[in-house]
Parts: C-alpha cells; sequence; structure tokens
C-alpha cells in the first residue's frame, strides 16, 4: 500500500493546485485513518491508510445500521450517524472508541462535525431538520428546519456555515451556524445526495442521483453556473488536484470530472455499488466505499488507477468525509 | 398463563422491534447455485437479456428491444399478470456477466422494492458452474413507518423467492 506523503507530500505543482483548489480533510500530524461505516454488518472499519489495512473493528449497537460519518479535521471526534437505530454514534479519535451515543430525530443519515470536533450537524431524512449535536456533552442542542430528505452535509473550515442536499427539493440550503438558520437557497439537480465544498468554499459542487450528473454552485452568487454529466445514480463526490471524483453506484465506477473545464474525462471500474469517497489528505490518493463488495478501493488520483482494494465490513457505505488524522 | 404472559411480551417487543426498523436502509441480497453443467451452457441459458421466460420460471413473457448492449430494455409480465420493466446496464460476454436495473419502480404488489438493481454472473466451479445473483434495492414503502407488506422484511423475501426459484429452475434446465 501507499504511504501518505504528508506534509512532504505536498509539494508540486499538483499539490499546490490541491491546496489552492479544495477542501480535504487538514491538518494531518499523523498517518491519518479512514473509518468506514459497514450499514450491515453494523461496524465501523479503522484503515490505517499508512499501510492499507483494517487495524480495528469498533461495534455498534446491533441494528444500528450506520450510514453517514464525519471525521473532525483535528482527528479529535468521528461522528456515526445510525438512520435505523435513529442514533448518532460518537467515537473518540485518539483512543478510536465510543464515546457516547446521541439519540437524533427519525433518521439521521448525512452528518457534519466543525473542524474542532466540538458541533455536530446530522440531517433527518423523515424529519426535514438539521440537529445541532454537542459534541462534548453529547446531545442535541438544537434543530434547524431545512428542505425534504436532507441528505449530505458540509460545514465551513470556520465553522460560520453549514450546507445540506434537500435531496427532495432538489435544493440546496446555506445555513448560518450562529442563528441557526437558513440564509439563501439555490435548485439544483435532479435529487442531490452527497455535495463537496472547494477548499476555497466558493464553490459547492453536488451530485445528483435521478438526473445523473453534478451541479457546481457559485457560492457568491448562489447559482449554478455548470452541469456535467457522469453515469447513473451518482451518489457522493471528492477532489484531487484539479479534477473530481465522484462515486456512479450503477455504473460500479468513478467518473473523473476536470474540474476547470466542467468535462467528464473518463472512468475508473471500482467494486460494486460504491458509495462514499473521500480524498487522502496526501491530495493524491482517493478512497471509495463499495457497498455492495464489502470493500475498499483506493485509487491513485494522477495515474487514475485502483491501486489498492481493502476488504471491510459488511455494507460499506462510509457517506460523508471519513479520513482525517488521529486526534491528540 | 405465565408462559403465556411472556410470550405476549415477547411478541410484543418484536412487534414494536419490527415497527421502528425503519430508516431509509438499502436491502442486499445475494443467492448462488452450484450447477452440475460447464459454464458456457449455463450462461447460454441465461445470456440473452431478451429471454427471462426462459429461465426464471415467474416470468410468462418478455418484449425486449435492443439485445444485449447497454441501454437495452425488457418488459416482463409476470405469470400472476405483473409487469416489470428493466434496463440492461452492462453487459460482459468474456466475463459472462451482466447487470441491470427496474426502469420504473413496480406496483408494490407486484414486487415490493424501489430502485432495483441486480448483477448476475456464470464462473467454473470444480468441473461445473456457479451462478451469483445479487440485488440492491429498499423497501417499497419510502415515507416512515411502512405496513408490514411494504416493509424490508417484505422486499427481502419477494427478491429471494424470485432468485431461489429461477437458479432452481436454471440449475434443472442446464443439468438436463
Amino acid at each position: 500500500m501507499v504511504r501518505p506523503g504528508l506534509s512532504l507530500g505536498l509539494t508540486g505543482k499538483a499539490a499546490v493546485l490541491t491546496a489552492a483548489f479544495f477542501v480535504g480533510a487538514t491538518s494531518a500530524a499523523a498517518a491519518p485513518f479512514a473509518y468506514i461505516t459497514n450499514q450491515k454488518a453494523n461496524s465501523v472499519s479503522v484503515i490505517d491508510t499508512a499501510t492499507g489495512r483494517v487495524t480495528k473493528t469498533i461495534n455498534l449497537t446491533p441494528g444500528s445500521e450506520p450510514a453517514g460519518v464525519a471525521v473532525s479535521a483535528n482527528g479529535k471526534r468521528i461522528c456515526i450517524a445510525n438512520p435505523t437505530a435513529k442514533t448518532v454514534t460518537v467515537i473518540d479519535g485518539p483512543s478510536q472508541t465510543i464515546s457516547g451515543e446521541i439519540p437524533a430525530g427519525s433518521g439521521p443519515v448525512g452528518i457534519a462535525v466543525d473542524a474542532k470536533g466540538e458541533i455536530g450537524y446530522a440531517a433527518d431524512w423523515y424529519e426535514h431538520y438539521l440537529a445541532v449535536l454537542d459534541l462534548k456533552a453529547n446531545r442535541v442542542v438544537g434543530k434547524i428546519p431545512v428542505g425534504h430528505s436532507p441528505a449530505g452535509v458540509v460545514v465551513s473550515a470556520d465553522g460560520s456555515k453549514v450546507y445540506v442536499a434537500n435531496r427532495d427539493d432538489d435544493s440546496i440550503s446555506e445555513i448560518d451556524a450562529k442563528t441557526r438558520a437558513v440564509t439563501r437557497s439555490v435548485t439544483v439537480g435532479k435529487h442531490p445526495f452527497g455535495i463537496l465544498l472547494d477548499r476555497a468554499e466558493k464553490t459547492l459542487y453536488t451530485a445528483n442521483v435521478e438526473s445523473n450528473d453534478i451541479s457546481v454552485v457559485d457560492l457568491s452568487r448562489m447559482q449554478v453556473v455548470g452541469t456535467v454529466a457522469v453515469g447513473d445514480r451518482p451518489y457522493a463526490l471528492s477532489a484531487a488536484g484539479d479534477r473530481l471524483f465522484v462515486t456512479v453506484q450503477y455504473d460500479n465506477a468513478v467518473s473523473i470530472i476536470d474540474a476547470k473545464a466542467l468535462k467528464n474525462v473518463g472512468k475508473i471500474a471500482v467494486g460494486e455499488y460504491p458509495e462514499g469517497i473521500a480524498t487522502h489528505p496526501d491530495g493524491k490518493h482517493v478512497y471509495v466505499a463499495n457497498w455492495f463488495s464489502n470493500s475498499v478501493s483506493v485509487i491513485d488520483a494522477e495515474a487514475l488507477k485502483v491501486v489498492d482494494t481493502i476488504p471491510t465490513g459488511d455494507g460499506s457505505r462510509a457517506f460523508g468525509a471519513f479520513i482525517g488524522p488521529r486526534g491528540l | 398463563m405465565k408462559k403465556l404472559t411472556i410470550l405476549a411480551a415477547s411478541l410484543a417487543f418484536t412487534w414494536v422491534g419490527v415497527a421502528h426498523a425503519h430508516g431509509p436502509s438499502r436491502q442486499k441480497l445475494t443467492e448462488t447455485v452450484e450447477i452440475n453443467a460447464p459454464p458456457a451452457k449455463v450462461w447460454g441459458i441465461i445470456k440473452d437479456f431478451g429471454n427471462p421466460h426462459g429461465w426464471m420460471p415467474m416470468v410468462a413473457s418478455t418484449h425486449a428491444q435492443g439485445g444485449n448492449a447497454p441501454g437495452a430494455t425488457r418488459e416482463l409480465t409476470l405469470k400472476n399478470g405483473g409487469v416489470i420493466k428493466e434496463e440492461l446496464k452492462s453487459y460482459e460476454e468474456d466475463k459472462m456477466a451482466f447487470a441491470y436495473k427496474i426502469s420504473e419502480n413496480p406496483d408494490c404488489k407486484v414486487l415490493p422494492v424501489n430502485n432495483y438493481s441486480s448483477n448476475i454472473e456464470v464462473e467454473a466451479s470444480g468441473s461445473g458452474s456457479k451462478v451469483t445473483w445479487n440485488g440492491a434495492y429498499y423497501r417499497c414503502f419510502l415515507q416512515n413507518n411502512p405496513p408490514p407488506d411494504q416493509n424490508e422484511e417484505s422486499a427481502n423475501k419477494a427478491v429471494k423467492e424470485v432468485y431461489t426459484e429461477s437458479l432452481a429452475h436454471l440449475k434443472a434446465l442446464a443439468e438436463k
């Protein structure tokens, strides 16, 4: 398996571009870990990205059926959204053990955490709000009404803004984290699910499950400025260099998009039913959870090929920002 | 009497468990069958996307268009009168595999699933063959708290029945 380059890897033009372009998991102080939610196994596979091996399996309460995951940028906390158990499991980053279980509405799916790992946002699929989670107290401290069947969630680096895909409204809502209210929204393609915020936080990308494309949203104007067709049933997206990588469920592949030209430039075959996707902090590798194959594919984002396949647990979804450093 | 109370209590608990077992939880199912016949013979029976009635016992007839090219469609008329519309996603002759999906969610009474997709593959196994059939789908009822005939158990039971009956029939045909 590939050794992460860490800060050493962040040299050269591609790395500068990466740094300039996109938000990834940042501040990697140790070999980052990938936390893969296994829906059918009710567990989380912890992958040490330095060795490409599952070093630990964290078992959740039976019947949790975990879907969403979010690692804080500092690696301090990991949140797991369990739609069937209607809870959010909090994992302590340094010890990689469960530190809390928060009852959260009717069906938390998408989840995001602020950079410090102190505030979480869980999208409630059935009740159409974002639950605000206090991760130190392990409780819900607020509910922000959003659109119908909210799915993917992201938080800006400074924690001031939150974005959510309202799947059944075909829209994105922007939320002011301080006032906990929707400030703006925009209509995108049909049934947006996974979303991605670029590093400069000027552009937001959505994977649209029903219209088989991605929408590009200019956040300064809150307008769609581009649409790129991908394969059948895109699910989530990530970025490395000046490319976007989109999991396409029915194609068993990842579509590659040139983020500058906004063109679909090809696809890479991965496992069956690819879902969650995240870029390694080295900016050079993209990890894909294969729901049907129970594995994670590691893509070399420059050579554009799969360089490793890591067996995980049954029903790997890993919907969210699933890679981050091990917090101290 | 005490026994009855315990039984009632456990039944009540089971019911509550089922009623609360909701959530946007996709289901997956894999069925396999070992067949004492060469892979080429088995593949020969299933390889035509427009010929499911040739080996799936619940299918009465098929209206198909587009052969075995991705994008080909087929409309299955079931023996119970229901109709299922499907589309071929990918076709790999050399791997003896193809992938398809249901293109219009069926009536819950015909097949209680949503967003169904599937892969089927034939491979060599010992001196014979192994067929692996995968399905991914949601239950029919997409809101919270599904009625019993539209929950995950119903979806899994219905798909499992189609797979096991069809694979058993395929085995019988191939071993003839």
